[in-house]
């Protein structure tokens, strides 16, 4: 285990009389390696989840560790460090150029400036941005979408031992959420991986692990299996149900005998076809 | 009516300039709603800050129901009739409270107290937002400020909305209850230009424009235009539910074209 929240709770403005209670009694065990997503309505708690889990906010009751150790701040430069990918990249950009932004991480670690401006470079093209027409570019004056990949780049190029991302695929097209999904599935092998999503459908496939929020409280907490098959457990959730599942659970409620759901199109498709076939 | 008459913008830049737009015409009418689709970086924002007068066109022209957009005599009446809820919702927070900062464009607009009370209350129970007037909206969620900056349009009552991904931060409920308010609102006559990276929300428009590196790559019916070839070249891709229905049509399920919902779906079995 790497991130363990234990019991944890979080106030905003804890003790003034703009008291927002976000999350309340989460209990929850983070692998190091694997995905896990994490699911839940409007304001249920998610991105306060992540950025206890970053270290930037410190739990207002029970308790946060990282590897075993107490979380007693950011973690980014952790021996094993922990990367978030905020959900408006616009608050996490800074520097001057793009690829000044992006070989941070790795300057800050020490890399001589040759390696740095490499790693940058792979990580702008790992997200689908040319350095050789982004590099120079302010990161202030690109396209929303330009934005959220360049965010993305900058936490890849610190090679983190955890990587937390919030609503990675928001804003991006087609072939940005498809770049997204190949680096959570690649780097889920050898890094704790979470991510934060209303577009359960475009991780459900990939991830190992779902855990669903309703008003900052864990309601699901399984693999991902496990959810696409009881997915009842959305609308607990306050959830409306990914458009493929809800497909087949509208199909089984007019009477095909739907045998079980898939969150891949395709197998759903099959198992579609035979309910089909079997009810003629 | 809003008019692009071959529009060309371009964004000055320490490089070179930064063409967005090349050429683009368009057009959105009342009671229209015109989908914008296209990849990133391919001019959809900078076609929406153009709509209502941010930005002015390098070349050719937009007019507002018959106002250039370039004409320092029509700015006002520009702004009043075009409603525009920016991509990233906290470039549009302007108060204190949600429920000033949705009270600050009619107030503008010098509409009367009494009224503004009525339409601040009715918008952000539109979106979901009831019940939190009294909150910072530097302390929202992300969902909840793209909901204000959304609350903050609906209750300028404009003639024509332009909608910049407005549920890029929504939860698939929050989608849909946003795609049915911008169904009323057509319905009742307004214009509405709606960027989007969904083409199951673009599936639900009158027209839908593919933007291709600043130009009109295609423009037609939802139907005429998701069934072109080109469209994976354009970075466009069907949703799930999209490739489950097409995997459904080979193997011999009549499923219509376009079809992105999970009824159409089921109705086809
Ligand atoms: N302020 C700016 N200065 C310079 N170039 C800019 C500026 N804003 C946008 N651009 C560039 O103009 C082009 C069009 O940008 P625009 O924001 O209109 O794209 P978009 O279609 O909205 O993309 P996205 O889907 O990522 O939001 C892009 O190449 C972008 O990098
Ligand atoms: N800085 C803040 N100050 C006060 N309250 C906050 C702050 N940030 C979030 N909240 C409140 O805490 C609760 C949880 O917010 P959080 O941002 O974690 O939700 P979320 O699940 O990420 O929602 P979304 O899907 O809209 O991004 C919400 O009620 C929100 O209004
Ligand atoms: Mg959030
Ligand atoms: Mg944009």
């Amino acid at each position: 285990m790497s991130l363990g929240f234990s019991d944890v709770g979080y106030i905003y403005g804890d003790g003034t009389a703009y008291a927002t209670r976000a999350l309340g009694g989460v209990t929850l065990e983070l692998p190091r390696t694997g995905l896990t997503l994490v699911l839940g309505a409007t304001g249920s708690g998610k991105s306060t989840l992540l950025r206890l889990a970053a270290g930037l906010l410190l739990p207002t009751t029970g308790s946060l560790t990282y590897d075993g150790a107490p979380v007693t701040g950011p973690l980014a430069t952790a021996a094993r460090p922990v990367g978030l990918v905020f959900q408006s990249p616009e608050t996490q950009l800074f520097a001057e150029t793009v690829i000044e932004d992006v070989a941070f991480a790795p300057r800050n670690r020490g890399r001589a400036a040759s390696e740095s401006r490499a790693a940058a470079e792979r990580a702008l093209r790992t997200v689908g941005l040319d350095p050789a027409s982004f590099a120079d570019r302010s990161p202030f004056s690109l396209s929303g979408g330009e934005a959220r990949r360049v965010a993305i780049a900058g936490v890849l190029a610190m090679e983190p031992a955890t990587l937390l991302f919030d609503e990675p695929t928001a804003g991006l097209d087609a072939s940005g959420r498809r770049a997204v999904r190949e680096v959570v599935a690649s780097a889920r092998r050898d890094a704790g991986v979470v991510v934060v999503t209303h577009d359960a459908e475009e991780f459900l496939g990939v991830a190992d692990r779902a855990v669903l929020l309703k008003d900052g409280a864990v309601t699901f907490d399984g693999p991902a299996a496990t959810l696409v098959g009881e997915p009842d457990r959305f609308a607990e959730a306050g959830l409306r149900m990914p458009e493929v599942l809800r497909a087949q659970v509208l199909a089984r409620e007019a009477g095909f005998p739907v045998e079980r759901f898939s969150a891949d199109p395709a197998e759903a498709a099959a198992l579609l076809g035979d309910a089909r076939g079997a009810s003629r | 009516m809003i008019e692009f008459a071959g529009v060309t913008f371009a964004y000055p830049s320490p490089g070179g300039d930064v063409v967005a737009l090349r050429s683009v015409s368009l057009s959105v009418a009342p009671g229209e709603s015109v989908a914008v689709l296209g990849a990133n970086g391919s001019g959809k924002s900078t076609l929406a800050l153009l709509a209502n007068g941010l930005r002015l066109p390098r070349e050719g022209s937009v007019l507002v129901d018959g106002m250039d957009t370039s004409d320092g005599a029509h700015v006002w009446d520009v702004r009043i009739r075009v409603g525009l809820v920016l991509q990233n919702p906290d470039n549009q927070i302007v108060a204190t409270t949600v429920e000033e900062d949705v009270a600050f464009g009619p107030e503008n607009l010098g509409v009367e107290p009494e009224l503004i009370r009525e339409r601040v209350a009715r918008a952000l129970e539109t979106v979901g937002l009831g019940g939190l007037e009294g909150r910072e909206p530097h302390h929202l969620s992300g969902g909840q400020r793209q909901r204000l900056a959304i609350a903050g349009a609906l209750a300028l009552e404009p003639a024509y909305l332009v909608l910049d991904e407005p549920t890029a931060m929504l939860d698939l409920q929050g989608r849909a209850d946003v795609l049915g308010v911008l169904d009323t609102l057509r319905e009742r006559g307004t214009g509405i230009l709606h960027i989007t990276h969904h083409l199951a929300d673009a599936a639900r428009a009158d027209r839908v424009v593919v933007l291709d590196r600043g130009e009109v790559a295609l423009s037609g019916t939802p139907v005429e235009v998701f069934a072109e070839e080109s469209l994976s070249s354009l970075g466009l891709a069907a949703p799930p539910i999209g490739e489950l229905a097409d995997a459904l049509r080979a193997a011999g399920v009549p499923v219509p074209a376009a079809a992105y919902t999970a009824e159409s779906v089921v109705e086809a079995l």
